[in-house]
């Protein structure tokens, strides 16, 4: 669906972007993580066609999006991290201008419109002005206009940043549904957290280059060097720890907050054995779990902090 | 279907989409109208003409006393009337038009608004074409709400309503116009503030620079035809002037036909640059551009030459003289052509290119968006309005017979040689300017200083010229850098003001063309090295 090569985006001396190579398959949501000034927003504006590379070129379903600009900007949506809303006309009015404005056909306007703001749950504000929204209710409408003309690949540029912890939820569900629909989304941003539970490939830039790319599993398993089991006991932690340390298994051993983080580098799918070594001992325990994947850790281990 | 069917039905097609279904106009006047705002501008602006209307005629009654029932129809009060109505018009319509659009583009990318229009499959002609009508559209309503007192001022006798009708189309060619330097201006400066700024200066040395034309026809003797560009500034067609005819090479028709295809023109023009200013695109609309503008200046120069024996008396009679219309004409291209070289020879130059002079002596690059073609469509540019200048004064001898001095011939090719040579060494200069700045505004703000410098540096001198004075200082030997030189020793302007030179005033524009050439040549000769050195214009 996506097929970024050997991009390079440079404004005089510095290198915005450098030598950037990267592939999504359709269906794919891939994180595109780095810190702040990396190159994200860069990358992410070069495959909408609003900046032009330096060199390199990037194929949104199979079309080169340098050469064939006109044809690109149909297939993708694209929500910017910082936008403006026009804010005198009314919700629906809005979407009807972007609707005219990717030429979708004057009786089908409307059906579209209810439809997106059915999904973006915005319906009950269709005839309210745009000035009149909250900052989440704009950010749901941006995304509701970034689907009108049902793209097949969404550019979402930190599609969560400045928003309260209820819109960010409100948001994420949204997403979840959009994945659920089979759309391709890139979605980059630098809150990891927001992206965990949610992608199922993770590209890391920094200071404009790829730093790795690849499933969110294998990349973990990687840079852990295994999976990261989660035991929650009620007591004698410490001791769990001394016995999980002695199997072979077991790579690190860790605790805190009542919890064991034992990284386990043994066959997959066979992990029961460090369960068994603990319930041996009549330990008491609440829950065993593969922890959650925690992108802070792998984000922190492949970046080096250069540019913040 | 035949070829020209199929053109003409796409044609219409586009045009009536680009009305009809515009979003951009849509939105525009959806947002334009709503509200209390856009009825208290009409309100007020038919108010204000009404109360001029009203004071004028107050004044008419007090000047004719107790005689004005009787005589009103021999008064001609309405035509009076008109001519305020059309002033107070036209000069509010210069103050509200560019607040319409000056903001149109500029506004987008300040409220970051513009990435996700340029986003959808718009095209870039689209927007740029829905913000001026969206605007013109506007001022059109305004011009409307005017109709009813007009209609008083035909009530009242000494108009027509073809005088009217011709009025208004004039004043709505002119918004056209206005509407379009808006959007141009917003398209090239991404601040509001700035293209304000320009669009009220342009739409001013507009409305300054035609009001010298109007003023050349408002006083006539009896004449068959006017200056077909007088009618350029709207205001003066309701000095009894609206209907007109104009007469360009022995062709007549209407005068207000050629200002209001003028300004459409132009208008036009001005719509297609900023189209490019958009986004970023990959078909290079340069040759069509290129075409227009060297098509839209022949008009021009037809225009405004072709009715030049309409000057005839009056006070453009020293017009007539046909050397001083050689240097008029000769330091308006000359002028126009050097400007034109601030945006036209700046931009990206090539960095694989290993001779820059040879880069810049393309001639297949001369329509094409790449910097190494400026400098020859400049010089092809200057070189096919100066021929149509003298085409269409050839024309003249023979329509006409206006009869000419033996020797303007070959004064006016060696003035021609020297002109070329002169837009060609700015050109050069602008190369050097885009090797060594990093923007293309820097590059173009440089070409500006040396303009400055090269025509102020004439002007300083002269101030302290004394003509009765022997003044053949070393000093005055550097005038072949001047660009006005060789203008004034072949319209025969040397020896009254200027002092001896040690080379002959004559031959001034062999001199000169050398010294442009010169400097062209070292101007392309270091921009390599400075283009290595400096970086040059990176664009986006």
């Amino acid at each position: 669906m996506l097929r970024i090569e050997n991009l390079t985006k440079t404004y005089g001396k510095l290198t915005a972007v450098d030598n950037l190579c990267l592939e999504m398959g359709a269906g794919d949501i891939m994180g595109f993580i780095g810190p702040n000034g990396a190159g994200k927003t860069t990358t992410i504006k070069m495959i909408t066609t609003l900046l032009k590379p330096t060199s390199g070129t990037a194929y949104v379903n199979g079309v080169d999006v340098f050469a064939n600009p006109e044809e690109v900007r149909p297939l993708i949506g694209y929500m910017p991290d910082f936008f403006g809303m026009y804010e005198d006309v009314m919700v629906w009015e809005y979407l009807d201008f972007f609707a005219a404005a990717y030429k979708i056909p004057v009786n089908k306007r409307k059906g579209t419109i209810d439809d997106v703001l059915e999904l973006t749950d915005l319906t009950i504000k269709r005839d309210s002005f745009v000035s009149e929204l909250s900052r989440g209710m704009q950010q749901r409408l941006c995304l509701a206009k970034t689907l009108i003309h049902d793209p097949k690949l969404l550019l979402l540029d930190e599609p969560a940043s400045g928003l309260d912890p209820r819109a960010r939820i409100e948001i994420k569900e949204l997403l979840k549904e959009l994945r659920s629909m089979g759309k391709t989304i890139l979605i980059s941003s630098h809150i990891l957290p927001e992206l965990a539970d949610f992608c199922n490939k993770i590209a890391i830039i920094e200071r404009g280059k790829l730093v790795v790319s690849g499933d969110v599993e294998s990349i973990m398993d990687q840079c852990r060097g295994g999976t990261v089991l989660k035991v929650e006991m009620v007591d004698r932690q410490d001791e769990a720890c001394r016995i999980l340390d002695n199997l072979d298994v077991v790579s690190e051993v860790k605790w805190n907050n009542g919890c064991v983080f034992a990284t386990y580098t043994g066959t997959p799918g066979e992990h029961y054995v460090v369960l068994q070594a603990l319930s041996k001992d009549g330990f008491r325990i609440l829950s065993f779990t593969q922890a959650e994947v925690d992108l802070e850790d792998i984000f922190l281990k492949v970046t080096t902090g250069a540019v913040s | 279907m035949s070829i020209a069917t199929t053109a003409r039905e796409r044609i219409n097609g586009t045009l009536a989409e680009s009305i009809y279904d515009n979003p951009v106009v849509t939105r525009e006047f959806r947002t334009r109208m709503r509200g209390w705002k856009a009825f208290t501008v009409m309100g007020s602006y038919t108010l204000l003409l009404a109360a001029f209307l009203f004071i004028h005629y107050l004044s008419i009654a007090a000047d004719a006393g107790h005689s004005f029932q009787m005589e009103s129809g021999s008064l001609k009060v309405g035509a009076k009337m008109f001519v305020t109505l059309t002033v107070a018009q036209a000069i509010m319509l210069m103050f509200i038009v560019p607040s319409l659009t000056s903001g149109a583009l500029a506004q987008e990318v300040e409220k970051k608004t513009m990435e996700l229009l340029v986003l959808t499959t718009i095209p870039s002609g689209k927007i740029v074409f829905g913000k001026q009508f969206s605007g013109f559209l506007y001022a059109m309503v305004l011009l409307f709400c005017s109709a009813p007192l007009a209609g008083i001022c035909l009530m009242l006798g000494g108009i027509s309503p073809g005088e009217v009708m011709a009025t208004y189309a004039l004043i709505a060619g002119t918004v056209f116009l206005f509407a379009a330097i808006g959007v141009f201006w917003s398209a090239i400066f991404e601040k509001t503030a700035i293209s304000g700024v320009f669009t009220y200066g342009s739409c001013m040395f507009y409305m300054f620079v035609t009001s010298i034309l109007g003023e050349s026809a408002m006083y006539p003797p009896p004449r068959s035809a006017v200056f077909s560009l007088s009618l350029l500034n709207p205001i003066f067609a309701a000095y009894d002037m609206a209907l007109t005819m104009t007469k360009v090479c022995g062709i007549e028709f209407p005068a207000w036909i050629a200002s209001v295809a003028t300004e459409l023109i132009l208008g036009s023009l001005l719509l297609l640059i900023s189209s490019g200013h958009v986004r970023f695109r990959k078909t290079d609309k340069t040759l069509v551009i290129r075409l227009m503008l060297l098509a839209t200046t022949l008009i021009l120069v037809w225009l405004t030459i072709g009715s030049f024996p309409n000057f005839g008396g009056g006070r453009w009679s020293r017009a007539n003289s046909v050397w001083e219309m050689l240097a008029a004409v000769s330091s308006i291209i000359l002028g126009f052509m050097c400007i034109m070289a601030c945006p036209l020879a700046t931009g990206e130059p090539s960095r694989t290119e290993k001779s820059m002079l040879l880069y810049a002596m393309s001639g297949r690059r001369a329509f094409s968006k790449e910097l190494g073609g400026a400098m020859s469509f400049l010089a092809l540019w200057t070189a096919v309005v100066y021929g149509a200048f003298g085409g269409t004064l050839y024309w003249l001898t023979k329509v006409e017979h206006v009869s000419f001095d033996p020797q303007f011939w070959p004064a006016y090719l060696k003035l021609g040689v020297a002109l070329v040579m002169i837009v060609a060494g700015v050109s050069a200069v602008g190369m050097l300017a885009s090797s060594i700045a990093s923007r293309r505004k820097g590059a173009a703000a440089l070409v500006l200083v040396f303009l400055a410098f090269v025509f102020a540096g004439y002007t300083f001198l002269l101030a302290y010229h004394q003509p009765n004075e022997d003044t053949s200082a070393p000093i005055w030997q550097t005038a072949a850098l001047w660009p006005i030189t060789p203008i004034m020793a072949q319209c025969k302007n040397w020896d009254r003001t200027m002092p001896t030179l040690w080379w002959v005033p004559n031959d001034s524009w062999l001199v000169t063309s050398c010294i442009y050439v010169a400097l062209g040549v070292i101007a392309l000769s270091i921009a390599g090295t400075a283009l290595k050195k400096f970086g040059g214009v990176q664009e986006d």
